[in-house]
């Protein structure tokens, strides 16, 4: 059985402890009765922590979930209808228990707009972009609202074969090489 | 992310990924780490890496608690070329932590990580922002943003 004690003492003969804990995190070793004593400790630390978690420490730790939930997605190569531009607008607005009136109304643009952002009718501009980073209290950047976004337009261009072939009836001298 | 290559100053673009069981199975007796991590099968274990290279810069093992709104961290180890003052990469420890604690925030546990590492050892930690909990030590909220910022997010560098 490895021995996290014996390991522990043949790095500190190669390291400081500064220098150990930099680069490792080796577990204490405690009785089944010692470790259960401090669970009930840090437990009883946590719960409190949540009794007293206030509404705007939610809406902040909910808001950073919903950028880190962006930059995964954008990460990952695969463009998801539920997971539009409008999907996460209306998931920002759901983490403020904002009605869409009322964010509209925040972000100076008519209700109806709005609602056509996020049910993908139109597309969003350059201008809405900045104001949703700015309400976001500069939480969730332009960029990334922009590169959602984005990434729709690049699945669609690679899908859109008919207008693909549509618009290349209007191209003359196009470019010909051999490979 | 940027891994910083400690003798020359350059970054290198990260990537932490999750491992599946076999992976984790076949890290026994991998001489680039003084733990046997095939051990840590019945946890998630993330690997670290440098964005289109294979080896393996750091690991680390984590118990999520949903009941208690926290992920635990068993263990963590970065590779033997990165340890000591003669270390290749600067910030693998770092990195895995503020890892996690962003794990931790998409979970909706306020970024709330806990450890509990040997005595010898815990006053270090305290450095990444970690406070005392008992025997345990704990970061979250704002401390862990700061983690976040300064280890995962490029203009914190």
């Amino acid at each position: 059985m490895e021995d996290k004690d014996k390991i522990l003492e043949d790095l500190r003969k190669k390291y400081s402890d500064e220098e150990i804990a930099e680069a490792y995190m080796i577990p204490a070793t405690l009785s089944p009765e010692e470790a259960e004593k401090e669970r009930q400790k840090l437990l009883a630390f946590r719960f409190k922590l949540l009794e007293e978690q206030s509404e705007e420490e939610r809406i902040y730790s909910d808001v950073l979930m919903l950028k880190y939930q962006i930059e995964d997605y954008l990460e990952n190569g695969v463009y998801i209808e539920e997971k539009s531009f409008g999907k996460f607008v209306e998931a920002y607005a759901r983490i403020l228990n904002r009605t869409k009136k009322k964010l509209a109304e925040d972000l100076s643009i008519h209700y109806t707009r709005l609602s056509h952002l996020i049910y993908c009718r139109t597309e969003p501009y350059l201008a809405l972009i900045h104001r949703l980073e700015v309400h976001s209290g500069y939480l969730i950047p332009a960029i990334c609202w922009w590169k959602l976004v984005v990434k729709k337009q690049e699945a669609y261009l690679l899908k859109d074969t008919a207008t693909k072939q549509e618009e290349a009836l209007k191209v003359s001298n196009a470019m010909k090489f051999s490979a | 992310m940027k891994i910083i290559e400690r003798a020359t100053g350059r970054t290198y673009k990260g990537k932490i990924e999750k491992l599946n069981l076999n992976d984790v199975k076949k890290l026994k007796n991998n001489d680039q780490f003084v733990f046997d991590w095939s051990k840590e099968a019945r946890n998630e274990v993330y690997k670290l890496r440098i964005k289109g290279e294979d080896e393996i810069l750091g690991l680390v093992s984590i118990i999520n608690i949903p009941g208690e709104k926290r992920i635990h961290i068993n263990l963590l180890e970065a590779s033997k070329r990165n340890v000591g003052r003669e270390k290749l990469f600067l910030n693998i420890a770092g990195i895995l932590m503020a890892y996690i604690g962003r794990l931790a925030f998409t979970k909706r546990y306020n970024g709330f990580v806990s450890l509990q590492p040997k005595s010898a050892l815990a006053e270090v930690y305290l450095k990444y922002g970690f406070r005392k909990v008992g025997l345990f030590l704990a970061i979250y909220n704002i401390a862990a943003i700061q983690l976040i910022t300064k280890y995962l997010e490029d203009n914190g560098r």
